[in-house]
């Protein structure tokens, strides 16, 4: 199973068009690829409207100089569109943060940060990235692969 | 009510619009969120928490959206 990434070329990101379930709550969103974060990340104004508890506290994040209290949450489905035409859906847990601080200025700038698929979830799938000839996509791995893995 | 497929359709529609006018959009809305819609940009604010203030006020759910950050022109963000 293949999941089709868009690259855009004008912000230099890597995006991928999901939709995000919460108990309480589903939002469309593009999703940024980014190997360099070791976890999946949630938006400050998404996760508050997906109604995520800030509860399990799971560390500090530094990003972009900042740092921000990270809290995890384990009960979000991610449903991506595969290219055959299914949707795909993926129990991965997800951190949610807040500033350190209550300055407003510190919550402006976190929520000006994109929603994160970090490696985590990569670690479920083969990333092919060739984006001169537009052929960017995720591949599942299989499931002996994933044990093996696991087992290392 | 739409299936989760008809969604991500949707979803996907919107991507591939914003990342083909992603240079139009940032030139017009940068530093601003916004709420796209069927390949269109329906509201925007300064930031999300206001955006979805906007989003009340014109009667339109969060879920009939994708809420997008624009950086700021010239602006590269590394995360």
């Amino acid at each position: 199973m293949k999941i089709k990434v868009i690259y855009d070329s004008e912000l230099h990101l890597l995006k991928i068009p999901v939709k995000i379930k919460s108990p309480h709550k589903s939002i469309s969103v593009f999703l940024v690829l980014d190997t360099g974060s070791p976890n999946t990340l949630l938006n400050y104004t998404d996760s508050r409207t997906l109604n995520i508890p800030f509860i399990n506290q799971s560390g500090i994040i530094s990003i972009g100089g900042s740092k921000y209290q990270s809290y995890s949450y384990n009960r979000i489905e991610i449903y991506f569109k595969s290219t055959e035409g299914n949707s795909i859906i993926e129990n991965i847990p997800v951190k949610v943060l807040r500033p350190t601080s209550s300055r407003i200025d510190d919550l402006d700038e976190l929520d000006s940060f994109p929603n994160i698929l970090g490696l985590d979830f990569l670690k479920k799938y083969k990333l092919v990235c060739d984006i001169k000839n537009n052929e960017i996509y995720l591949e599942r791995l299989e499931l002996n692969k994933l044990t093996q893995e696991e087992d290392n | 009510m739409k299936s989760d497929l008809e969604m991500l359709e949707e979803t996907e529609q919107n991507l591939i619009w914003f990342a083909e006018n992603s240079g139009k959009i940032r030139e017009e809305f940068g530093g601003k969120a916004v709420a796209i819609k069927d390949r269109s940009i329906v509201a925007s604010a300064d930031t999300g928490m206001k955006l979805l203030g906007e989003l009340d006020k014109l009667g339109i759910d969060r879920s009939e959206v994708v809420v997008e950050r624009i950086p700021n022109k010239g602006e590269i963000r590394i995360f």
